[in-house]
């Protein structure tokens, strides 16, 4: 039973648009195609150290672990340790940047290197400001291909040489096919399920006319295909 | 601290002879032989054979550090020595046979063309998102639509907790999400599951299906407790119309003490469910000395309702979080052992032969691709990450497991072979080659072992041939499917496993993560990215009216669910199916024949000290070679090469 009442509501309501007031220069959407996304990030720092020494590093799996320790912080977006570099990269949420979630300041971040035994040299430092939406989230949304690798039983050669072509032309076509087939299941379910043709403001009418016409038309050479969608639930195949 | 010899009063065993058992030496106390393993000395761990080597983290610092698997009796067990926090031993895999009978068909799939982020994983895995260092595709790709859920179930850490934020993407970011998984390359996911918290909180959930099936999903399944589904049936009918395909429902047990959870409403959901056509698998966690004896009842409580419900998903637990020595010795349980249970609480209907690694089936994926020139699935996850069977239900109550009559290995290894001779062929060699070998298909079924209601190599050259959806469901209809998955935990992690996964999770910021990565460590990977996407809970509050976080709670009113009459059909008029004469019988039989082939296996002695167990080279892949990281490859730039 929830027991707070209606005037502690109002004060979180009232909390809340003193909050909002406050941090309404926050741009926390950004808009494409005219629909708007949650981005918490606008401009981040991205802070490279290099020449760290390599006693402080120590291997491989301690670098790792460094990393891990550096990304238990909310206010680093990223981090990475290369031991073999000698270079710890982080992307950070600077404490002057315009949003609302935790920061931290580059001081911080060096002192925090520090308390993990590693001693950054501010000479070798380099450090710029990231757009957070252009370069890390659209890119993570949409990555290029950066090789290829054929289907098995042919050789690289062989895919590029007339196979790919086909085969994506031939996808387009099973994709479409494949929508049109589910369009199709939806017009049989909702002949068995009327109650819900009903909510949808959907003519079951003129369902059923399409159906009589095509059982008519080709009668009984019909062949009624599965729509498969019970399906291979193991992995989806 | 770990386990080290001297933590301990004394870590050596021996049987008492009075009464057969295996007791602690110095205090005589008796010792469960399922916890024997943990008890050694470190001594008599080292002396032990080794079998791999590989990549693991300490579970306490999360050190990288190397992982011994070592067989310990039947077991195959995994050591790893941290300098700071010391030994941790641990269960891999309770079966030594089953271990290197699996391993053989382990193989190394293709990943991604278009990884998320460029860099080789040298810290793996706290690199993560889909890398180049990444072997296989997206198999099935979860999306949390919501951290918000109806029960608080003590043991999880999924859901949002009272005042904590609350995450819940928008359509269009989900949207977002579907297409970029859609974009995938070379193979697009094609099978989703909607997960949370509980996803049926969301009023929109079926305009969400419905994107995902116009995003292209073919397969789409909604993890739920079933609850809100059994309760109110017409959301059911509205999910199944918007394209969910299955629901993977949470099923811990057939008793109210083994599944709390969702006991009093399963028979209203699976009545909704068959209302709705809408197929069910259900899905236990399988925990020692909680719901390990109720295996047997679960198969048979799927069977009694196998017009609806198409598989049972066995997951051993993950003992993600901290948690003492002794409580993680007695509930840790893996695939053999789970099935090793199967095969007693079934009375022998189905042993632990009847069971298959999931990277079997990759042989008849390459097949297909090998003949059509398409990408197709490609199930290259690791061997220890999953099994599978199938059972068929005949029409006289006998259960048939595919093993006996279909030598699936063997038509592995000639589908293999074939697709390796396919290489280089043109397109009519391919398909007169493909002919022959479909119709060498025979010879790997057992016409007089098969169900008498299946014309099993027709339904088998109807998969291969048309590799589509549709007979595949034909397959599905007269069968149920039981699998093995066992996610891991910090305890048996094993860095090659992870680097194959194929079930992945997608993050709001685009990044796709393996489901070993974004849930063991959700410290940097699930908890941090929710915590960047999700609102404050008072601004959810105040920007969604009627809401609180009490409202979302489910409180049963058990008497009443105990009284209506689905219920009382479903727990009170079930058939034993593992008691009917039909399979006794079936079962006596295969006992018989497996004692004559024991006593055939000849002993091989070993001498005494360390014996390291190599499997030669032409049957097995090692996935240790290639270096320090154990990634295979010179290239991957970890610098331990």
């Amino acid at each position: 039973m929830d027991k707070r009442g209606d005037a502690e509501t109002y004060t979180y309501a009232k909390e809340l648009e003193k909050e909002k007031a406050d941090t309404k220069e926050y741009q926390e959407y950004v808009e494409e195609n005219g629909k708007k996304f949650y981005v918490p990030y606008r401009t981040v720092r991205e802070v490279i150290f290099s020449g760290i020494k390599k006693e402080e590093l120590i291997d491989t799996e301690h670098a790792a672990r460094l990393q891990y320790r550096l990304m238990l912080k909310d206010s680093i977006l990223f981090a990475k340790v290369e031991f073999v570099a000698r270079r710890i990269k982080v992307t950070y949420n600077p404490d002057d940047a315009n949003n609302r979630k935790e920061k931290i300041s580059l001081q911080q971040l060096i002192e925090l290197l520090a308390k993990e035994g590693v001693h950054v040299d501010e000479r070798q430092m380099q450090q710029r400001d990231v757009d957070y939406y252009n370069e890390i989230y659209k890119y993570q949304f949409n990555p290029p291909s950066i090789r290829e690798h054929p289907p098995y039983g042919y050789t690289l050669e062989e895919w590029r040489n007339g196979m790919k072509a086909e085969y994506e032309s031939r996808k387009e076509v099973y994709d479409k096919a494949k929508l049109e087939k589910f369009r199709a299941f939806q017009e049989e379910y909702l002949l068995q399920h009327p109650e819900l043709a009903k909510e949808l403001g959907v003519d079951i009418g003129a369902i059923q006319e399409k159906e009589k016409k095509r059982a008519s038309l080709l009668g009984k050479l019909v062949k009624k295909k599965e729509t498969g969608e019970k399906g291979f639930w193991f992995h989806g195949i | 601290m770990g386990i080290s010899s001297a933590s301990r009063p004394s870590d050596t065993l021996q049987i008492d002879e009075r009464t057969n058992t295996v007791v602690n030496a110095a205090t005589g106390a008796q010792v469960d032989e399922l916890q024997a393993p943990y008890h050694r000395t470190i001594e008599e761990i080292e002396a032990m054979p080794v079998i791999d080597k590989t990549k693991t983290v300490c579970p306490e610092c999360k050190l990288i550090i190397d992982g011994i698997l070592y067989k310990d009796g039947d077991n195959v067990m995994i050591r790893k020595y941290c300098p700071e926090d010391g030994w941790t031993i641990e269960k891999y895999w309770e079966d030594y046979d089953m271990y290197m009978r699996m391993r053989n068909y382990n193989y190394y799939g293709r990943g991604f063309d278009n990884p998320d982020v460029i860099n080789k994983g040298e810290n793996c895995p706290f690199d993560c998102a889909m890398c180049l260092r990444h072997k296989s595709h997206s198999g099935l790709v979860n999306v949390v639509v919501t951290n918000r859920c109806h029960l608080s179930c003590w043991y999880c850490f999924f859901y949002a907790k009272e005042g904590e934020p609350v995450y819940e993407p928008s359509k269009q970011e989900l949207n977002k999400m579907f297409i970029k998984l859609r974009n995938q390359k070379p193979i697009p996911a094609n099978a989703l599951q909607i997960t949370g918290g509980e996803p049926t909180m969301r009023e929109d959930l079926p305009e969400i299906v419905t994107m995902a099936k116009e995003a292209g999903f073919d397969q789409i399944q909604l993890n739920t407790t079933g609850i809100n589904l059994g309760l109110h049936p017409e959301m059911m009918v509205k999910l199944r119309y918007a394209g969910v395909s299955t629901l993977y429902m949470s099923f811990d047990g057939v008793s109210k003490r083994a599944n709390p959870k969702n006991h009093w409403e399963v028979p209203a959901t699976l009545a909704a469910a068959r209302k709705a056509n809408l197929s069910i698998v259900l899905v236990p966690t399988v925990i020692r000395t909680i719901n390990d004896h109720e295996l047997g009842s679960i198969i048979n409580f799927a069977l009694n309702n196998v017009d609806i419900v198409r598989a049972v998903n066995f997951q051993p637990v993950s003992l993600v979080g901290r948690m003492p020595a002794r409580l993680r010795e007695k509930q840790r349980i893996t695939i053999p052992g789970a099935i090793k249970l199967i095969e007693k609480q079934t009375n022998g209907v189905i042993t632990k032969e009847d069971w298959f690694s999931v990277p079997y089936v990759g042989g008849i994926n390459r097949f297909i691709e090998a003949l059509t020139g398409e990408y197709k699935y490609d199930l290259s996850i690791h061997f220890a990450c999953g099994a599978g069977t199938y059972l068929f239900l005949d029409k006289d109550n006998k259960i048939l497991p595919i093993t006996r009559f279909l030598d699936a290995a063997g038509l592995m290894e000639h589908l293999q072979n074939v697709v390796n001779e396919m290489q280089g062929k043109s397109k009519l060699e391919r398909r007169l080659m493909a002919i022959k070998a479909l119709l060498d298909i025979n010879k790997f079924i057992d016409k007089e072992k098969q169900p008498k209601s299946i014309n099993f190599a027709k339904l088998l050259t109807a998969v291969l041939m048309k590799h589509d959806f549709s007979s595949v469901g034909m397959f599905q209809m007269k069968s149920l499917f039981l699998g093995m998955m066992h996610f891991q935990d910090e305890y048996t992690y094993d860095i090659r496993r992870v680097e194959k996964c194929d079930i992945h999770y997608s993050m709001p910021d685009g990044r796709v993560l393996p489901f070993c990565t974004f849930n063991v460590f959700p410290e940097v990977y699930r908890d941090k990215i929710q915590r960047q996407y999700a609102i404050p809970s008072k601004e959810w509050e105040a920007t969604h009216p009627n809401w609180n976080y009490a409202a979302d709670k489910y409180r049963r009113d058990i008497k009443a669910l105990e009284a209506t009459p689905e219920y009382q059909k479903t727990y009170n008029q079930a058939i034993d199916f593992f008691t009917l004469p039909v399979n006794a019988a079936e079962a006596a039989k295969m006992r018989a024949s497996k004692a004559r082939a024991v006593q055939k296996i000849a002993v091989v002695e070993t001498s005494g000290g360390t014996e390291e167990v190599k499997t030669p080279a032409s049957e097995a892949v090692s996935d240790s070679e290639g270096g320090a990281c154990g990634c295979g490859r010179d290239d991957c730039g970890c610098g331990g090469h």
